[in-house]
């Protein structure tokens, strides 16, 4: 079994052998920040003014905020001025020439997860001609949506062609006062996605970073906004299965959704960047903040995530409910192994009538992996009727891993109704005992228990992705019982 | 050493370490050296850390403010020098047969306090620092005492006297022992530390009341600070009632450290004070220990209640079960804070932890953080919390069997509380808190 495991970890590990450095083409700025580096970024990209002075407000409120401390988290202190917050987007040059240079062993997880071929070329950098591209597949979908009158794409392009829709939106549901990681993103971000849904349409697809032509490269400090006017509906993935190759190790995106009356945004993300080899020895900091708002009667907001990878994961996908009726909900499956830590759950803040959150939470840790639930869920006095149920099951697999809870529960109005619950366990050596006696390995056994445990999430994710993560799942376990 | 006195961060704890210099530094000689030294690092550590902010996460909810800005006066034995006659009018469980102990202001006063019990020792702690110190230390040091809070710190640098309970091993107490605490008022702002020591040995048998109570309407703060140690095999039933007036502060702390087999039931019911905190640390360091933390907490008007419960499982095998129901109405807030920490090697844990919390008006306000922090596999840990109001369900099938709106409404309230007090073993003390509660109810429920 732990062969198994050693395969699994050293070709995460190997990976990043494969000349994924600086291209010389590419432009950087010394590492650092300051007011300048902000000037430079915004005036490479040609901003207008406006979003300048934003980044510089932000930046100001910045270098006078503290790094947070108190998530469950061990981390060495980050050094803010020695990162380069600066690269023009990289060419693809730089990556393995065709699949036959891409490590064997990286191709069998592509494989186990069931990627197709032309995904995997992606996935593992191979320079590709542009024909056979996963971008001309994205022309063909942008087509499709501009038909509709959806605007999906990169962030860049937005502030651009519509910089209306994003002036009036971008930071009004996480300000950049927000806390210390979404001040430094809208300082120094870098792209991202933009996403409108017209009145009354609901979005013929799924949409991904996967179909946009720049989001090949996920940039370390990545801005994403999805609005959904009147009556729209969009179903947005993020991520993917197979392990991403990265090479910055801070992570700190800011996601916003804004869900207009009768609105519904659905947010799936899958993450499993590198976690750090089986000593905790690298791996990538996933600090993110992620927020909603229902902002109109009725809207809703689904937030489902699956998490296995990252070295530390902090992030808390949360959902305003201001609209009367409208209806929050997360749903999350974590999972931490060798070293990995986890800190994630939600916040729910009821301000409406009749607001209704649906929180599940699914933790899972074996090896050293910490694997926290933090969740608020906060009714405030306005919020008559509000309604709330949280699970949070946590499954601890072997002995030197951690699964913790942290619920915040503040209810200000009698007639809410707000219920929490939580319970830990581990896997029996019954249940395996009995898969074993009927010819399924132990390896396979746990997959099966640790899927149905996790089942009440994944129904939530769209088709495709459920089966993956399913896969995914199994691997990123996989060695963990012996 | 006169250097640290002078440190201190805040300007505001000026008059603590003045009394300290005043009531306590004279006590040096009579007191063993390392009990002194104690006081003196407690009083360090006090001066370090300051009260509490809403800012550290154990503060999160309950604002102390209102305790910092009043000018205490820390109660000294001139204090309860002709005590009123009927001093122990507000005292409950006073007709449960017992071996009373009785404090006013924190000081051990024998003329009220009556023992029946021969063995062991059922006293105060003052004068028997001065007798047998090694006893003491080797109790002290038995109860792992922690420091790390502000007001135990406090109560430490500035106690000098409280219950001292020492049980031989195998026995059976044929009566309770009841520790009162009067809070008694003058013209100024009276501040009382007491501070008790209970050790129960090997497989004996131990009632504990723990009641907390005032004289007047006087304004008045508690700060106390209990610690148990349950020896292998001992049985404790500890049973804290704080019944305090609206205009009083009571912070008191409840440390206890289980041996291996120990079967503990500690209660908490909490209805006065205008702000209250009781913490709760419990060190499960044997085992097959079984434990069982309830509480009742009842607030109205602009009461703040807060309970914070640490159950920390260090051996293997042990079942720790907290029930805690809340009762809030007009303006009140209550907070719940409980967490279980099970370390590595406390396999086959079970631990239970449930919150319930009622919530009769626009304006209550409740916060809950039931928590669960666990290092362990092999165990079986749930919490859940619920908030909510009455149920409109049970409130018609009530109704439509001709029973008026308010009789159902506190026939409703009554059975939530009640579920708690059914945990409570001792009969006499479960039906007198029933009373208790009742009482409160009808007084404050008069119409709803």
């Amino acid at each position: 079994m732990s062969d198994k495991n050693d395969i699994i970890e050293s070709l995460v590990k190997k990976e990043y052998k494969y000349g994924f450095y600086t291209d010389v083409e590419t432009e950087t700025v010394p590492p650092g920040l300051n007011e300048d580096i902000i000037r430079l970024i915004s005036h490479k990209k040609q901003e207008p003014e406006w979003l300048l002075e934003w980044r510089l407000k932000a930046y100001h409120q910045w270098i006078t905020m503290k790094i947070p401390t108190w998530a469950k988290v061990k981390y060495q202190p980050i050094d803010f001025q020695s990162i380069v917050y600066y690269a023009a987007p990289k060419t693809r040059k730089a990556g393995p020439k065709s699949l036959e240079e891409v490590d064997p062993k990286l191709l069998e997880t592509y494989e186990k997860l069931g990627i197709p071929l032309k995904e995997q070329e992606r996935l593992a950098g191979v320079a590709v001609d542009a024909v056979f591209d996963s971008v001309s597949v994205a022309t063909t979908f942008k087509e499709k949506l501009a038909e509709k009158g959806i605007i999906f794409c990169a962030f860049s392009e937005a502030v651009r062609e519509y910089p209306e829709l994003v002036k009036k939106y971008l930071g009004s549901v996480v300000p950049y006062t927000d806390n210390f990681y979404a001040a430094l993103n809208t300082a120094v971000f870098s792209d991202g996605s933009f996403c409108y849904i017209p009145k009354g349409v609901r979005c013929p697809m799924e949409l991904s970073t996967y179909f946009r032509i720049n989001a090949s490269s996920t940039g370390q400090f990545e801005r994403t906004l999805i609005i959904a006017d009147e009556g729209a509906y969009v179903s947005y993935l993020e991520g993917c299965t197979a392990p991403m190759r990265d090479e910055n190790q801070l992570h700190a995106a800011v996601v916003e959704l804004v869900a207009l009356e009768n609105a519904e945004i659905k947010y799936s993300t899958v993450q499993n960047w590198y976690p750090g080899d089986e000593l905790g020895r690298g791996g990538i900091y996933n600090f993110v903040t992620k927020r909603g708002i229902c902002k109109g009667k009725n809207s809703k907001i689904s937030w489902t995530q699956v998490e296995t990878g990252s070295a530390i994961t902090w992030k808390y996908p949360s959902v305003i409910l201001q609209g009367d009726n409208s209806i929050g909900e997360f749903y999350s499956v974590a999972v931490t192994n060798n070293y990995q830590q986890a800190d994630t759950g939600t916040k729910m803040i009821h301000i409406g009538k009749n607001t209704r959150s649906t929180i599940v939470s699914k933790g899972i840790s074996a090896g050293h992996g910490q694997n926290s639930y933090r969740g608020l869920v906060k009714v405030a006095k306005s919020a008559i009727n509000a309604r709330n149920f949280s699970q949070c099951d946590s499954l601890l697999i072997g002995n030197k891993c951690g699964a913790h809870t942290f619920p915040y529960i503040e209810v200000r109005t009698p007639t809410a109704n707000v219920e929490h619950e939580a319970t830990t366990s581990k896997i029996g050596e019954d249940q395996i005992f009995y898969c074993n006696q009927r010819g399924v390995s132990t390896q396979d056994a746990i997959n099966m228990i640790v899927n149905g445990f996790c089942k009440e999430v994944f129904r939530e994710l769209p088709m495709e992705f459920a089966v993956e993560a399913q896969k995914l799942l199994g691997v990123s376990l996989e060695g963990s019982v012996g | 050493m006169n250097k640290v006195l002078v440190q201190t961060k805040v300007k505001d704890l000026n008059h603590f370490n003045e009394h300290f210099k005043k009531a306590i530094e004279p006590l040096e000689s009579s007191y063993p050296e390392w009990l002194f030294n104690l006081k003196l690092r407690a009083l360090e550590q006090f001066n370090d850390i300051g009260f509490p902010a809403q800012d550290d996460e154990d503060w999160r909810f309950t604002n102390i403010s209102p305790i910092e800005k009043i000018h205490w006066k820390i109660a000294t034995k001139q204090s309860v020098q002709n005590l009123p006659e009927d001093i122990l009018k507000n005292v409950p469980f006073l007709n449960i047969k017992s071996n009373r102990l009785v404090f006013v202001n924190g000081f051990y006063i024998p003329e009220l306090s009556m023992i029946t019990e021969e063995l062991g020792f059922i006293g105060n702690l003052e004068n028997f620092i001065k007798g047998d110190s090694d006893t003491l230390k080797k109790i002290y040091d038995e109860s792992g005492l922690a420091l790390n809070d502000a007001f135990c710190a406090l109560n430490m640098a500035l106690s000098t006297d409280g219950a001292l309970i020492l049980i031989p091993p195998n026995i059976k107490l044929s009566k309770p022992v009841h520790i009162v605490h009067i809070s008694l008022g003058s013209d100024s702002s009276i501040m009382s530390v007491p501070q008790h020591i209970i050790s129960v040995g090997r497989h004996s048998n131990l009632i504990l009341f723990e009641t907390y109570s005032n004289y007047s309407a006087d304004t008045t703060f508690t700060n106390a600070f209990t610690r148990i140690i349950a020896n292998n095999g001992a049985v404790v039933e500890h049973i804290r009632c704080q019944t305090e007036n609206q205009n009083s502060y009571n912070i008191a702390t409840t440390q206890s450290c289980l041996g291996e087999s120990v079967q503990l039931s500690l209660f908490s019911i909490a209805l006065g004070g205008k702000i209250s905190r009781h913490t709760i640390k419990s060190r499960l360091n044997g085992e097959g220990i079984e434990s069982v933390f309830g509480g009742i907490y009842m607030a109205s008007d602009s009461q703040l209640n807060d309970h914070y419960l640490v159950v920390e499982h260090i051996k293997p095998r042990c079942i720790s079960y907290e029930y805690f129901n809340g009762i809030l109405s007009d303006k009140a807030r209550g907070v719940f804070n409980g967490r279980i920490y099970v370390h590595p090697n406390a396999i086959k844990t079970d631990a239970k932890q449930t919150n319930k919390n009622l919530l009769l008006s626009d304006d209550a306000v409740i916060n809950s953080k039931p928590q669960l922090e666990i290092y362990a596999d092999d165990v079986k840990c749930t919490h859940g919390a619920t908030v909510g109001r009455l149920d409109q369900n049970a409130i018609f099938y009530l109704r439509s069997r001709g029973i008026n709106i308010n009789d159902a409404r506190r026939m409703l309230i009554w059975a939530f509380a009640s579920e708690i007090l059914d945990h409570i073993n001792n009969q006499e003390c479960r039906e007198k808190l029933e009373k208790i509660v009742a009482d409160w109810l009808s007084s404050h429920f008069a119409n709803i």
